[in-house]
């Protein structure tokens, strides 16, 4: 009973000690003593203060120290190899600016490489990178409030900004990264990925046999693809922004082998496609909105056992695609919002009377021939998807059935649109309607 | 040339314009229409919490493409037949001005009420637009103002050309609406029908299409407000890698050709016969 407390007690006299112990050493640009000459005089546990100024790197940090940067210290790659390396465990890195490094991807030079447990890095700035940060077997190390920009290259020449390899436990919170090629997460269990802003890259998230991860309030925006997610199970994917990934074969979120994934409010708009689903089975999808895609679902033959419920599915120019006629019986797609929906709902329960049951009869058409698409958007094709619905001489049969749709949208939590600058929209209205005035006066 | 009398004869036609019931109609109903989809197509969004443009762009593409044809092709249609089935055109003609002062008055005339109407439609828009959108798509609306008035014009040029080649008034409504129906409709499925017997490649079916003025600017304005032709399948990415950069001025090019030629044979026919 008593030894608990007596243990805590005990343990009291020791933590002082340590902070006894523990030294704070400074290092200013224009002293002789540079930070890796600090490191040498450093013992586990010291806090090394640098002061702005340019610093050259490479620099090592073998020691568990805790390096903090006062006013944003540089410290330049000189675009030759990695430029900081943390080999001890539990270093804590923060507030530095890191640039140049250099540009071979097969040396996977880097901005900053972590090879030992429960590194910290935070509130740095990491500019013109080949890889950002490279977590190596790192596991429980954390990442936090540090900006990446990627150096000026071809995106098949470009490092991953962030890459996060075996290192099971890591935590990614509130990072933002642009114009890289990947953020990776692979191998590594357990992962949290929170409040980070992933823009113009090839995969927002790359994320490959990752089990148990939760991926919550991320922004994946104007990436090729926004989130990779494969091979792995008991995924969290939550409250994510996900929009304007448009690449030739983009996606907003691909699921490859991915099993028993929840994928709970996240809003996935303006993409190409907005959710693309191949071989992965009993994952649930709920509360999405999915939205001005120009496809909104695409669902592959072996993805089964999902269940789809509660989503708004809004006005994507496709709504859905089922590659394969088996596909919608084998998940399940009862109860969602569907814009496109043309039931009604007589007893006023919530629910459409009628079962969802889509009839695209230009749709049809392109699937036969797909150079007939340049004809999308078109008033014909209007007209002859409303003939196909209007006379069921030519009605093609449905694609898959919603039995129980919803009539209006299901609320999600409202977030912040783009900026709002209304006057110069009004200023643009009185530039268009001001020349009518001439018309008056004749 | 007096440029005096072209503008006399210009402001003419556009008091002409205002009297005339069915464009007051149509621009009465391109603007309310736009009005209402923007204000739906924005509120919808704003529910959701996600401001954006977009979306509305497309449905006012979608009005665009079936009313300023329609708009175009029957105030060109009605510009000069009208005047002649009536004699007045003769009398315009007995006064001290030349032909080709009446022309261009009458068809700057014309294109003033039209971009008139463009106008009032998206100006009226863009106050809805000012209360949900953001920032950074004002640049696309303007594009597709532009866009708007370039397809404009060149259904009116088509329409002058009725004016000219049709003796009398309800021919040349009646041609002019047989004419949008035309390219709006019967093209379009006749070209789907025959790629699809024929199997026509994607390149040669996006050449085909070209033909059609309302196509080049659909495909214009897509390629320029997404900056990928994507949404056009197989045939678009044949003109995006064909045409790479070029591609937005290349069908400017075609609309413009839709806009100088027919006019420039409308010109060319009423010199020869102007009252006839």
């Amino acid at each position: 009973m008593f030894k608990a407390p007596i243990f805590f007690l005990a343990m009291i006299p020791v933590i002082f000690l340590q902070e006894a112990f523990a030294e704070t050493i400074t290092v200013t640009a224009s002293h002789p003593l540079n930070i890796a000459s600090a490191l040498e005089t450093a013992k586990d546990g010291d806090v090394i203060v640098v002061k702005p100024g340019v610093y050259h790197g490479p620099l090592v940090v073998n020691k568990s120290v805790k390096l903090i940067g006062e006013g944003m210290p540089v410290i330049d790659g000189e675009n030759r190899g990695t430029v900081v390396r943390l080999e001890a465990p539990e270093v804590l890195f923060k507030g530095f600016k890191v640039i140049n490094s250099g540009d071979i991807l097969g040396n996977d030079d880097a901005g900053l490489v972590a090879k030992a447990p429960r590194c910290r890095i935070e509130e740095c700035v990491f500019e013109n990178v080949l890889f950002g940060v490279y977590l190596k077997r790192s596991p429980e190390s954390t990442l936090k409030k540090n900006v990446f920009k990627g150096k000026t290259l071809d995106v098949a020449r470009r490092g991953d900004l962030l890459r996060i390899w075996f290192s099971d436990g890591a935590v990614l919170e509130d990072n933002k990264t642009t114009g890289g090629r990947d953020a990776v997460l692979w191998f590594s269990r357990n992962l949290r990925v929170t409040g980070n802003e992933f823009t113009g890259g090839r995969y927002g998230l790359h994320f490959m046999y990752c089990r148990d991860a939760m991926v919550e309030k991320n922004r994946l925006i104007r990436n090729s693809v926004g989130a990779y997610l494969m091979y792995s199970s008991g995924l969290k994917l939550r409250e994510n922004f996900i929009s304007e990934n448009r690449g030739p074969s983009g996606f907003g979120i691909g699921f490859k082998d991915m099993d028993g994934a929840l994928v709970e409010r996240n809003v996935i708009v303006n993409n190409r496609v907005g959710l693309f689903v191949d071989s992965s089975t009993q994952g649930s999808c709920r509360e999405n909105l999915v939205a001005y895609n120009d496809i909104g679902l695409q669902i592959f033959p072996t993805a089964r056992s999902n269940r789809f419920e509660q989503n708004n599915v809004v006005d994507n120019t496709e709504q859905v695609i089922l590659d394969g006629q088996s596909a919608y019986t084998v998940n399940d797609w009862t109860g969602n919002f569907w814009s496109d929906y043309r039931g009604f709902d007589a007893d006023r329960d919530g629910v459409g009377d009628v079962p969802h049951r889509p009839v695209k009869f230009f749709e049809r058409l392109t699937d036969r021939s797909h150079a007939l698409k340049i004809f999308f958007g078109s008033p014909s094709v209007h007209a002859i998807d409303f003939a196909a619905a209007t006379f069921p001489v030519f009605q093609p049969s449905p694609k898959f059935s919603d039995e129980r749709p919803l009539m209006d949208s299901v609320r999600l939590p409202v977030r912040a649109g783009g900026k709002t600058a209304s006057w110069l929209w009004i200023l643009i209205s009185a530039a268009l309607l001001s020349p009518l005035l001439v018309l008056f006066r004749l | 040339m007096s440029f005096e009398t072209v503008r006399v004869i210009m402001e003419k036609e556009i008091r002409d314009a205002l009297r005339n019931r069915w464009f007051l109609v149509i621009s009465a109903l391109f603007t309310l229409l736009s009005v209402a989809l923007s204000l739906l197509g924005l509120s919808g969004l704003g529910s959701f919490g996600i401001a954006g443009f977009g979306r509305t762009a497309a449905s006012l593409l979608n009005l665009v493409l079936l009313i300023v044809p329609v708009m175009g092709l029957l105030l060109g249609a009605m510009s000069i037949v009208g005047e002649r089935e009536q004699g007045t055109l003769v009398t315009l003609l007995a006064q001290p001005v030349t032909v080709n002062e009446v022309f261009l008055g009458k068809y700057l005339g014309a294109t003033a009420a039209m971009i008139a109407t463009v106008f009032l439609g998206f100006g009226a828009s863009a106050l809805v637009i000012a209360k949900y959108a953001g920032f950074e798509q004002s640049g696309d609306y303007l594009v597709l103002v532009l866009f708007t008035i370039l397809l404009g014009l060149a259904y009116l040029s088509l329409g002058f050309c009725v004016s000219i080649f049709v003796k009398r008034h309800a021919t040349a409504v009646g041609v002019a609406l047989f004419i949008w129906f035309l390219f709006m409709f019967l093209s379009d499925l006749g070209l789907m029908g025959t790629a699809m017997v024929l199997k026509l490649s994607p390149g040669a079916l996006f050449w085909l299409v070209l033909i059609n003025p309302a196509q080049a600017f659909k495909i214009a304005v897509i390629g320029s407000l997404q900056k990928s032709l994507e949404a056009f399948g197989a045939a678009g990415l044949y003109a995006s890698e064909t045409l790479g950069d070029w591609l937005v001025p290349a069908l400017s090019a075609v609309m413009a050709a839709w806009i100088l030629f027919p006019l420039l044979a409308a010109f060319l026919f009423f010199r020869r016969r102007c009252v006839e």
